[in-house]
């Protein structure tokens, strides 16, 4: 249902269906082209129709393209179904569904046991930081007042500085231990004298705050990695059968978790409000048709390949061709999902965005009055959609303007 | 029973990998058949329209498509310009379809007993290289026919550019003297066809 709702977006406008209709056509020129290659009548007819004079070739490629214009009209009435079932939301049996999303659950488990481990890393690394900023301050400040340095680098520490050269992941063990060494020899060394094993001293002191820095700064990233990978790609626990379906399930669950809001109700009265931010929406447009784009050449490489692998064997026709065909066929199906999946995601950002930007206003143009908290906005939106869906009679104080 | 995390795991990767097999199996089944059908096929594409004899020099006329190979489909037969000018090494009667072992680039020249070759330029008579062939006969004359009922063992077509056209005609050993010298004015007269 959201899914046909997101598509009336696109389906008034006449750029999007001039958009849509160039996989069609690549496509037909392409089965245009293995027909011409195989077959004699095909071949003469192409010749005929070169050989009809200006005038009339033009009137024909007119009546050509009108009909890839037709087939293309009636193909993005298909596009809401045919972006679903690779969102495997068609696959009539509970139990090939629950199959094929097992995949993804494990996969969800593990980012969110990574998840977990780098989100208790960084919390272990930070506290650790402050700890040994303490110590070996503390110990740096007693060295000082002693006037002598005999200090000489530790082998664990170049091999740190290494790890850290190289972009290696270093443990709080070995921070540990560094941290442990250079506050004992801080307390016994003046690193403040002019002399070289106190100018190595202090080197290395800024050197080992330098590598709790670095670790700390992977920490984070490995943490801003699964993070995303949670929040990108799966919608909670509800898991699809695909990749794609995982992601379309992300805005309507955003939603949902954040203010109580369904998505799949209130989504045709909140791109009403949304209009009205013209930049914002044309971005909208702009996603949805480049991922309808590529949802189409999913599809017409997908019956291409199928096809072609199918009927050349049974014809005994064009060997060669035939390599070509189902050589290239499953990588170009593969990259076209693939660049899919992140338009998706863009989108499904967009899509949130609207959420959190719009939400408000909409209230405003149902003339509901604003929430005090955000407690209080998730019952709003709640006592709406029983109102809207179930035709419930709680009562709502409005807005006279 | 509810299926346990492993077997649907299992399972779903199974219907993975499957669908993969099933492709590279039907992949492999499609080459074999291609592969197969193609040794037993593209030879006979084309059937003589007529008997032609060894070193014909073939023109479009001389073969069609077997009438029991379907006209519509044919990507991996050669077409009628990879035959054309090409000459036979065996004879071929009326309707046996044409062999790509028996087609040879070069001439295929059959000379008879006490026999000799001769080289007998075209340029001011191309309009013969398509009605001259291996066992036309033809007269050779200027003013007064030299050589009466010669008989033409090849037509040699131009490798490059230009429209140098030779007939090789089978002459007895001594008649090439009767055209040396003046063969510029000389011109072949069709006599059998």
């Amino acid at each position: 249902m959201f899914g046909t709702l997101l598509d009336k977006l696109q389906s008034i406008f006449s750029k999007s269906l001039v958009i849509g209709s160039i996989p069609l056509l690549a496509f037909l020129v392409l089965h245009g082209l293995v027909i011409y290659h195989i077959s004699d009548a095909f071949r003469a007819r192409v010749q005929w129709y070169f050989g009809l004079g200006t005038g009339k070739t033009a009137e024909l490629t007119m009546v050509l393209l009108l009909g890839v214009a037709v087939i293309s009209y009636v193909l993005s009435t298909l596009s809401v179904f045919l972006r679903e079932v690779i969102e495997g939301k068609h696959l009539h049996f509970a139990w090939l569904e629950d199959a094929l999303s097992q995949r993804y659950r494990e996969r969800l488990a593990v980012v969110e046991e990574n998840l977990a481990a780098a989100r208790r890393f960084r919390r272990n690394l930070r506290s650790f930081q402050e700890a040994s900023t303490n110590l070996m301050g503390k110990a740096y400040r007693t060295g000082q007042t002693t006037k002598v340095c005999a200090y000489q680098r530790r082998p664990q520490l170049t091999a740190l500085i290494d790890s850290r050269a190289a972009n290696q992941d270093i443990t709080l063990a070995q921070l540990e231990g560094e941290v442990n060494a250079i506050a004992m020899i801080l307390g016994t060394n003046s690193p403040e004298l002019d002399t070289d094993p106190s100018k190595n001293l202090d080197a290395d002191y800024v050197a080992l705050l330098g590598l709790i820095g670095y670790a700390l700064d992977k920490a984070d990233a490995e943490y801003v990695r699964y993070l995303t990978e949670s929040q990108f790609d799966y919608a909670g626990h509800d898991v699809a059968p695909t990749k794609m379906g995982n992601i379309s399930k992300i805005a309507p669950y955003y939603a949902s978790s954040r203010y109580s809001m369904n998505i799949d109700i209130f989504w045709t009265r909140l791109q009403k409000v949304a209009q009205a931010d013209t930049n914002f929406y044309a971005s909208l447009q702009d996603a949805k048709m480049q991922l309808d784009f590529l949802v189409s050449l999913i599809w017409h490489t997908l019956v291409f390949t199928l096809v072609w692998a199918i009927l050349l064997p049974l014809l005994t026709e064009a060997k060669y061709l035939y390599a070509i065909i189902v050589v290239t066929g499953p990588p170009s199906l593969w990259i076209w999902y693939l660049i899919a999946l992140q338009n998706y995601r863009a989108f499904s950002d967009l899509l949130r965005s609207s959420v959190d930007l719009y939400r408000l206003d909409l209230l405003k143009t149902l003339r509901i009055p604003l929430p005090a908290n955000a407690e209080q906005e998730r019952l709003v939106w709640e006592m709406l959609e029983r109102r809207v869906v179930y035709d419930d009679h709680s009562n709502f104080l409005l807005q006279s303007s | 029973m509810p299926a346990s995390r492993k077997s649907l795991l299992v399972l779903g990767n199974t219907i993975r990998v499957g669908i993969i097999v099933f492709y590279l199996a039907w992949v492999g089944v499609g080459f074999y058949i291609l592969h197969y059908k193609t040794m037993n096929r593209v030879h006979s594409q084309y059937v003589a329209t007529a008997d032609l004899p060894v070193g014909h020099r073939l023109r479009a006329s001389d073969f069609t498509i077997h009438p029991t190979v379907c006209p519509t489909v044919d990507a991996d037969r050669l077409s009628p310009s990879q035959l054309t000018g090409k000459y036979l090494s065996h004879s071929y009667t009326t309707g046996k379809p044409l062999q790509r072992s028996d087609l040879s680039v070069a001439p295929v020249i059959v000379l008879g007993d006490k026999k000799m070759r001769y080289v007998f330029p075209l340029q001011k008579q191309l309009d013969l290289v398509e009605s001259l062939n291996t066992g036309s006969h033809v007269d050779v004359c200027w003013k007064v026919c030299v050589l009466e009922n010669a008989r033409v063992l090849s037509i040699v077509g131009p490798s490059g550019q230009g429209a140098e056209y030779y007939a090789i005609l089978e002459i007895a050993a001594g008649e090439d003297t009767n055209v040396a010298g003046e063969i510029a004015n000389y011109r072949l007269f069709l006599r059998n066809e």
